[in-house]
C-alpha cells in the first residue's frame, strides 16, 4: 500500500505538463512492479479520456483500483494530488509577492499569449476530431451543436453545466444508435 | 493582498462545491477544467480579476504535477487562502475518484457502449465550444499589441505541429516576453 502512495507521489512531481505527460510514467511504474498488464494501460487512457476531470486523476483512480480496489484508488489518487497541492499553495504565497516587481510582469507579458493559443490548441484538436470527417467533409450536426453553444458561452454566459448538458443530449440524438 | 483576509466559511463551502460541479460535468482533461474554472469563477462569479487569472494559468502551467490541480489549488488560494486551497483540490479530485472507481468495475461495457460513445461525441463538440468562448474572451484582454498577438500565433503553431512539451513552449514565452517587454519600453 506504502508502494502504492509512493509511487503516485512520485509520478505527481514529476509530471510536468498535465495528464498525458503522466501516462507514461503510470504504464512504466505500474507495468513494472506489475500491478497492471499492457492492455490494461490502454483501457486506462480510454476511460481516463471519456470520464469528466483530470486525466492524470482519473488515470491514478483507475490504477490504483485494479491493483487494490478502493483502498488502492484512494492511495494512489491522494499520493498523485498532494506533492501539486503542496506545490501550489507554496508557490501560490510567493506569488501574492512578488506579483508586481518588474520582471514578474514582463516574464507574465510573454507567457499569457501563449496560454490563450495551449488553450486554442485543444480547442482545435477536439474540433477536429469531431467536426470533420474522416474523408475530408464536415460533419453538420457537429458543427451545429459547435456554433449553438459558442453563441450561448459568448453571448448569454450559459453556465458550463448547462452546455455540457446540451451537447451530452446533443450527441445523443445525433450519434445513439 | 493576503488571502487570509478573506476567510470565511461560506465561500470556501461555495467554492468547494463549484469546483465539486466542475470536477463533475466537464470532460476533456486539465486545460478543459481550467477554462470552465475560468469562466465560473472570473467570468461568472467575479471571485478573481480575469488577469490574475490568465496569469495563475500560466504560472501552473510550468510548474511539475497536474495542470488542472495546480490551478485550481492556485485559484483557491488566491480567493480563500488555505482552505480555499483544500476546498478547491478536494473539489476537484473527489468526482474523478468516485466516478472511476465506479467506471472501473464496469469498463469494458463503458467504452464500448454506444450510447456513451454518442454522448461522448456530442460533448467533445461542447467542450471545443466552450474552449472556443473561453478563446476568444482571454484574448480580447491578452492580444493587446504586435508583440503579444505574434507570440499568440507562434505557440499555437508550434503546439499544434512539433511534439515540443507545453511547458518549453511557456518558458519561451516568459523568457520573449522579458526580451520585448524590456526592448519596447527602452
Amino acid at each position: 500500500m506504502f508502494e502504492l502512495f509512493w509511487l503516485f507521489f512520485r509520478i505527481g512531481l514529476f509530471s510536468i505538463g498535465g495528464g498525458y505527460a503522466m501516462i507514461p510514467l503510470i504504464q512504466q511504474d505500474m507495468v513494472g512492479a506489475g500491478y497492471m498488464t499492457a492492455s490494461q494501460v490502454t483501457d486506462m487512457v480510454a476511460i481516463s479520456q471519456m470520464t469528466p476531470g483530470p486525466i492524470a486523476v482519473n488515470a491514478a483512480t483507475f490504477a490504483g483500483m485494479n491493483a487494490m480496489g478502493v483502498g488502492g484508488a484512494v492511495i494512489a489518487t491522494i499520493g498523485a494530488v498532494l506533492p501539486c497541492a503542496l506545490i501550489s499553495v507554496i508557490l501560490a504565497r510567493f506569488f501574492c509577492r512578488s506579483m508586481d516587481s518588474a520582471l514578474v510582469q514582463s516574464v507574465l507579458y510573454g507567457m499569457r499569449p501563449v496560454v490563450v493559443s495551449l488553450i486554442a490548441g485543444v480547442m482545435i484538436t477536439f474540433a477536429a476530431s469531431s467536426l470533420f470527417l474522416p474523408g475530408g467533409g464536415m460533419e453538420l450536426g457537429a458543427a451545429a451543436i459547435f456554433a449553438g453553444i459558442f453563441t450561448l458561452a459568448l453571448v448569454r454566459e450559459t453556465s458550463p453545466a448547462v452546455l455540457f448538458l446540451i451537447s451530452a443530449l446533443a450527441g445523443l440524438l445525433l450519434y445513439a444508435p | 493582498m493576503d488571502g487570509r483576509e478573506k476567510r470565511n466559511w461560506r465561500l470556501i463551502g461555495d467554492l468547494f462545491l463549484s469546483t465539486l460541479k466542475i470536477g463533475l460535468i466537464t470532460f476533456g482533461g486539465g486545460l478543459a477544467i481550467i477554462a470552465v474554472i475560468e469562466r465560473e469563477f472570473s467570468c461568472r462569479k467575479k471571485w478573481i480579476d480575469p488577469d490574475e487569472m490568465i496569469d495563475i494559468i500560466a504560472v501552473s502551467q510550468s510548474l511539475p504535477g497536474v495542470i488542472a490541480i495546480n490551478s485550481s489549488v492556485m485559484t483557491g488560494y488566491r480567493i480563500a487562502g488555505i482552505p480555499g486551497a483544500v476546498a478547491t483540490a478536494l473539489g476537484v479530485t473527489i468526482p474523478s475518484l468516485v466516478v472511476l472507481m465506479i467506471v472501473t468495475v464496469f469498463y469494458s461495457e463503458f467504452r464500448d457502449n454506444p450510447w456513451v460513445n454518442a454522448a461522448f461525441k456530442g460533448l467533445s463538440v461542447g467542450v471545443a465550444a466552450l474552449l472556443a468562448a473561453v478563446v476568444v474572451r482571454m484574448g480580447k484582454r491578452v492580444l493587446r499589441d504586435i508583440w503579444t498577438v505574434l507570440f499568440f500565433a507562434v505557440a499555437l503553431f508550434v503546439s499544434l505541429y512539433s511534439g515540443l512539451h507545453a511547458i518549453w513552449i511557456i518558458l519561451a514565452g516568459g523568457v520573449l516576453g522579458c526580451a520585448f517587454k524590456r526592448g519596447g519600453a527602452a
